[in-house]
């Protein structure tokens, strides 16, 4: 019984109790001697507003002994609690904690009383193996005992392994760090939150960290191999006097560098545009994240193209992870946790793009109990049912949202776009069942529609549909297994009514299918192995053209289907050469397998890539090898630690792209298609070389970093002078083949404080592109390096959170970029009877730089435990300032004069009243 | 844990921004322009040369004292006489195209550089058919502006299913219109106080009605690839709206139909592309289009504009108001206001006339009797169908 005592004050904060009382005096009017303590803290509860907080089997029998009324609530502790070896404390919140009777360090939880009660009882119920059935004999004590002290184990060193859990939501913390002060050693969970060390027997202090969650420390007697789970609660700031530490040492801890992740409590806090609260686009909020244009779909990562990022949704990939084009992101905040953004330190486990991998995480349901949450914002509603099917053991969580945003294009002045209807919804649903002590089984499935009707007479749709199945097994206590099949399509069509004897509907379609196998293996406390196995089939249909009118002539066409098989073998190991040195080398390995039935274009060797220049035709049987590319992809990361504050770091990545999107406008169309590399389009490949220096200073307070990258890219892909790749079937006489560079310089200083919290980044990156032809059709600015598209060398932002108080806090944004490269007009001539335009080479001009300052104002309800609902209002003003920062610059000339246009859109300060309730 | 979001209140509404924009854009090295469409047609066919000018800029560079030839694959060169600065022409009597055959430009600057294109065959166009009209009325950008009416042209085809499958249109508008303000009297200014005032004689007098041809300055292109049939239905050619007086009493449009290779349409469509864009960051990246003149001396000058060859069809269809839909109204005559200057005040008249801006044309008279009560001046382009580009000759074709 006691043993529970133990958890309940471990789950509690940095106080240092004292068993005496606080300052305050509480004058109890009424005598309540002799009713049961149980009633007592219902009374107080009830009528005095103090919070009770203790284990409901301790004071069973106890009752209260007050000798009179009123009486000082101290005074009639003392003497209830007399003859017993509890004690009790209060707080200045009137929080009251009985004790077990030691001085401890405890966390205060804000939970109910009678609600901590049965949740601890689960908690403990399911962290005790039957190995360790033994272990929690001293419950008075702070220390976690693992074994038997009488019988200690003869091995030099034995195993602590565990699982790592959200405790409000149960759900397995993934990349979770374990550390252990004395050896200056720590390991990250797997995606099980399971962790694992070697370690000789002793005493330890075992600190756990996550994203978001409570920092917590932990003293562990280790004694034999045994088990110790852990629980992290959120982060809930409602005693003063608590420090909040989370992650404290993991920038500099980790081996890996150019990693970002954000939570999704922490983007909620961003200020918002129509309330929406956008998972992906608070990424351009971190160093080396930009996009080429506001409401564009697609980042670019360090100077990488939009479709070289790696877009995976429960380790699935979305082809398309935006709605209307770049207004907001395909995916609702209610059920996405967070992301990951791996700039450079990929991990063996993915390829596939050359830039990043932006994983985003999917909640998982409530194991606990069944709830319904949903949402309106000016622009979408949305609805989120989660819960257990089978409690602790099957839980499943549907989110799904849709949108009413056409009230924001009636007030555009563009005639075509105020009548132009627009339509988005997206449906996510995961189910993750137990199937075994360790084993899980794990379904999760995402569609999203969009459907946009131009002037009431275009239509264009696109939809992305996946599914994973993901089986997580553990072997043994060393290896762990997850064996997953994904399905991904992307589609879009594009419908014009325009005019009956034009009338089409023209189709895109990518099906992607993927094996995989990954294991994780843990050889010895210093090594942490990875490896797996993967093959991804792409079908795509690029493209198809019907008649939707007995009046078109629209001929129909079909172009002929693309088919490749794309395998991968990887391994990787974490090794912790010394407490100071760690590395993390792995190496990738993929082939690459175009195949027919295929009838490829033969072009003249000695002439430029254009159709005039097609010689014939070859043609691939089913199933027939047309081209094969493939190589090895290094991906090695270091870390050195100087001292506990300071670390260097340096990293080298390959990786190879065998698919890429083609757009030749600026940022990605509605249109955009992916494209298979085949045998005139090669493959991406890009290195990327990065150091950087870490340091944490005042105390963890602050994290400093500064990265620094050079990255190269062989046969990156760009558009010849107007391009149409639109149902095309000599595509590749549209494109040039070249050669990408880009190089950079981050820093970030991040601030954990108790009341400010926030981040302020400054990013240089270039990027350029240079084509390689020796003909002049084949060349983009005559073969010189030009500046892409994404080009913005400065970029500074500005974060803070700032809690003024427990019920109002401010958060700001503030970013500057430079303006983006574009190709304007130097010149005029006359032809065809009238003015044109005669453009500079590509790329030579910017856009005027970009500014925008948004301020949100949130402001919370009271915080009684018992109200009904929890409320809070939030204002956001987006674009405080009201600058008109340029969205595009673009010439209309129509024979008689050319006139320049400069349009921004949100060039005035934009105001959102948002209200939030909790039930 | 439950969680609703309810957004109450959207207080401000967005707003969109467009603002002239003007680049700045320092040197830049200008390039020659050829601008060259040989046909088969009884007309001349010309080719206009000039260099790209600045972008604040208005006046067209020409390069006279060229020399000019289009060569016939296998047969004769002609050389093209300049009939204007820049404009070079071809004399139809003389040599024209023929269909089936094959064509080049060469030029020779006075600079001594010289240029030419491939060969490129002339094949022939397919008769233009239907062109109708209808009235329609269109939505402007500005949020609450009234809709604009006017009457949509539209062309059809009619090939036999043969011909090219890459097209190009121009056209010419011609229409008459009432003269607002006919001049009956002139004055000179011997000295600044002293008017003489004498009556225009009738063999000088106008007339009461002027004809003005407008030329399309879009260029219109449309292509039947990929479509079952090789003829282009109700392709949008021209829109004429009710600001002007252009379908007040007739109206004529003459289409001419090129045939185009698909080199030639590819080279017009990015054109096209390229100077029409809409500020979407959807639009393709607009790029320096370069067409079929080659240098032959520096390889590396590139040249703007193209030598077209391209058979041809004509059509001129006539319109009276009549002939309109109803609901259509357009205006009588080019607005037109008047100035009065009072009976003796010389100096203000010589001020007003002099400048320039107005043109004395008629007596102010008083409603009864007709006794001159002061002078009436106005507008140069409504008092001369010349200064309004128009001429009083009635044209052939009318």
């Amino acid at each position: 019984m006691r043993k529970y005592c133990y958890l309940i004050c471990f789950l509690i904060g940095i106080y240092t109790l004292n068993g005496q009382s606080t300052q305050q005096d509480i004058l109890i009017q009424e005598n309540y001697n002799t009713i049961a303590f149980e009633s007592f803290a219902k009374i107080l509860e009830e009528q005095y507003d103090i919070q009770s907080f203790y284990f409901g089997g301790w004071v069973k029998n106890i009752t209260i002994q007050q000798s009179q009324a009123p009486a000082r609530l101290e005074e009639i502790l003392d003497a209830t609690l007399a003859s017993t070896s509890y004690r009790y404390f209060i707080n200045k919140n009137r929080q009251l904690l009985l004790t077990a009777g030691l001085n401890i360090n405890g966390n205060l939880t804000y939970q109910e009383a009678s609600e901590a009660t049965t949740a601890n009882q689960a908690q403990v119920s399911q962290s005790i193996s039957p190995s360790t059935q033994s272990a929690l004999t001293d419950f008075e004590s702070e220390w976690f005992v693992i074994g038997d002290p009488s019988a200690p184990e003869q091995e030099p060193k034995v195993r602590l392994s565990g699982y790592v859990r959200n405790e409000e939501t149960q759900e397995p913390l993934e990349a979770a760090i374990v550390y252990i002060e004395e050896l200056r050693n720590g390991v990250t969970t797997d995606s099980a939150g399971y962790y694992e060390f070697f370690i000789p027997q002793g005493r330890y202090q075992v600190i756990v960290q996550s994203v978001g969650l409570k920092e917590k420390s932990q003293k562990l007697q280790l004694y034999s191999s045994g088990q110790m789970d852990l629980q992290l609660g959120a982060l809930v700031l409602n005693i003063e006097e608590i420090t909040v530490r989370a992650d404290k040492k993991k920038a500099i801890e980790s081996v890996n560098m150019g990693v970002e992740a954000l939570t999704t409590e922490t983007i909620k806090e961003l200020p918002t545009l129509f309330g929406e609260v956008d998972v992906v686009r608070s990424a351009l909020m971190l160093p080396g994240v930009q996009t080429a244009g506001e409401f564009s779909a697609g980042i670019n990562v360090r100077g990488g193209g939009a479709d070289q990022n790696l877009v995976l949704l429960n380790g699935a990939p979305v082809f398309n992870a935006s709605h209307l084009f770049g207004f907001s992101s395909a995916f609702s905040s209610d059920v996405v946790d967070g992301f990951e953004l791996y700039k450079s330190s990929i991990p063996a486990k993915f390829g596939g793009r050359v830039s990043s991998v932006l994983e985003v995480g999917m909640k998982e349901g409530n194991q606990e109990k069944w709830s319904l949450s949903g949402g309106i914002s000016p622009v979408t509603g949305r609805l989120t049912l989660e819960g257990p099917i089978i409690k602790d053991h099957t839980s499943v969580i549907i989110s799904g949202r849709s949108t009413y945003a056409d009230w924001i294009l009636d007030q555009i002045e563009d005639a075509s776009i105020r009548n132009s209807r627009a339509n988005y919804a997206d449906l996510t649903a995961r189910v993750r069942t137990r199937l075994a002590q360790n084993d899980y089984l794990d379904i999760s499935g995402y569609i999203s529609n969009d459907d946009f009707k131009l002037n009431g007479d275009t239509t264009f749709a696109y939809q992305n549909r996946n599914l994973a199945v993901h089986y997580q097994k553990a072997f043994n206590d060393q290896l762990f297994g997850t064996f997953s099949g994904v399905y991904s399509q992307y589609q879009f069509n594009v419908e014009s009514q325009e005019q009956p004897a034009s009338a089409f509907d023209l189709s895109y379609l990518i099906n992607y299918w993927e094996g995989k196998g990954h294991f994780s293996y843990a050889p010895a406390d210093n090594h942490q192995v990875n490896f797996g196995i993967s093959a991804i089939n792409y079908q795509l249909d690029p493209g198809q053209i019907a008649p939707t009118d007995p009046e078109s002539l629209v001929e129909p066409e079909t172009l002929a289907r693309e088919n490749a098989i794309e395998a991968s073998i990887y391994v990787s190991d974490d090794w912790t050469v010394s407490p100071s040195f760690s590395i993390s080398a792995g190496l990738r390995f993929t082939q690459y397998y175009y195949l027919g039935p295929r009838e490829v274009n033969e072009y003249r060797p000695d002439a430029a890539r254009t159709e005039n220049n097609i010689i014939g035709t070859t043609n691939y049987s089913s199933g027939e090898l047309i081209q094969r590319y493939g190589g090895p992809e290094y991906r090695l990361s270091m870390r050195y630690i100087l001292d506990p504050n300071n670390s260097f770091k340096a990293a080298f990545n390959r990786n190879r792209q065998y698919l890429s999107m083609l757009f030749n406008s600026a940022t990605i169309s509605p249109t955009a298609t992916w494209k298979l590399a085949d045998n005139h389009i090669l493959p991406q490949t890009g290195d990327q070389f990065s150091i950087g220096y870490f340091r944490n200073m005042r105390n963890d307070e602050y994290e400093f970093s500064i990265e620094a990258y050079f990255k190269s890219i062989q046969d990156m892909l760009d558009y010849k002078a107007g391009a149409d790749l639109l149902l095309n079937e000599n595509l590749e006489a549209q494109l040039v083949n070249g050669q990408g560079q880009a190089y950079g310089l981050e820093v970030l200083l991040k601030k954990k404080g108790r009341r400010l919290n926030g981040w302020l980044s400054y990013t240089y990156s270039r990027s350029r592109f240079r084509s390689e032809s020796t003909f002049l059709e084949d060349q983009i600015n005559q073969n010189d390096w030009f500046n892409t598209n994404f080009d913005q060398p400065h970029d500074v932002s500005l974060v803070s959170f700032y809690k003024a108080s427990k019920r109002f806090s401010i958060s700001t944004n503030l970013t500057y970029s430079t303006g983006r490269p574009i190709t304007i007009p130097v010149a005029k001539y006359n032809f065809g009877n009238g003015e044109r335009l005669q453009y500079s080479r590509r790329n030579e001009f910017r856009v005027p730089d970009y500014f925008r300052w948004d301020l949100s104002i949130n402001l919370d309800g009271n915080h009684k435990k018992s109200k009904f609902a929890h409320s809070s209002w939030s204002l956001s003003l987006y674009n405080v300032t009201g600058r008109q920062n340029v969205y595009s610059i673009y010439f209309v000339s129509n024979g008689e004069e050319a006139q320049g246009y400069q349009l921004s859109i949100f060039g005035r300060p934009f105001l959102t009243l948002t209200f939030n309730f909790k039930i | 844990m439950k969680r609703v979001l309810i957004t109450l209140i959207c207080l401000a509404c967005l707003n969109s921004c467009v603002e002239t924009y003007e680049p700045e854009v320092g040197d830049y090295e200008s390039s020659l322009v050829v601008d060259g469409l040989f046909s088969d047609s009884d007309s001349p066919s010309r080719v206009i040369l000039s260099t790209s000018f600045a972008y604040d800029e208005d006046e067209v560079p020409y390069i006279s004292d060229a020399t000019v030839v289009i060569e016939e694959q296998n047969g004769p060169n002609h050389q093209l006489s300049e009939v204007e600065p820049g404009t070079y022409e071809t004399n139809p009597e003389e040599f024209k195209g023929v269909i089936g055959n094959s064509y080049r430009l060469r030029i020779r600057l006075p600079d001594g550089e010289e240029y030419e294109t491939e060969w490129a065959m002339m094949t022939a166009a397919a008769p233009i058919g239907d062109i109708t009209y209808e009235l329609e009325t269109r939505e402007v950008d500005e949020i609450g502006a009234p809709l604009v009416r006017g009457i949509q042209f539209y062309l059809n085809t009619a090939s036999d299913g043969d011909a090219n499958p890459f097209y190009r249109w121009e056209w010419e508008e011609t229409y008459i219109y009432n003269h607002p303000k006919p001049q009956y009297v002139t004055v000179t200014f011997p000295a600044r106080k002293r008017a003489v005032f004498e009556d225009v004689p009738l063999d000088e007098f106008e007339g009461f009605n002027c004809w003005k041809s407008n030329k399309s300055t879009s260029i219109l292109i449309e292509s039947t690839e990929g479509l079952t049939e090789n003829n282009v239905k109700d392709f949008p050619l021209h829109f004429v709206d009710d600001s002007s007086p252009r379908l007040y009493i007739r109206y004529s449009l003459l289409v001419k139909q090129y045939a185009l290779d698909k080199e030639y349409h590819e080279f017009l469509r990015k054109v096209v592309e390229v100077n029409q864009t809409t500020g979407s960051l959807f639009d393709p990246i607009p790029n320096e289009i370069f067409g079929n003149v080659q240098s032959t001396s520096d390889n590396n000058r590139p040249v703007l504009g193209y030598f077209g060859v391209a058979g041809v069809s004509e059509k001129r269809i006539f319109v009276t108001r009549e002939d309109l839909p109803i609901g259509f109204n357009a205006p009588p005559s080019p607005v037109c206001l008047e100035d009065t200057i009072g009976l003796g005040e010389f100096e203000l008249l010589h001020d007003f006339t002099e400048s320039g801006n107005k043109v004395f044309y008629n007596y102010l008279r008083a409603e009864i009797g007709g006794a001159i009560i002061g002078y009436l001046v106005s507008e140069p382009k409504c008092i001369f169908c010349e200064d309004n580009d128009a001429s009083n000759e009635r044209p052939d074709f009318w």
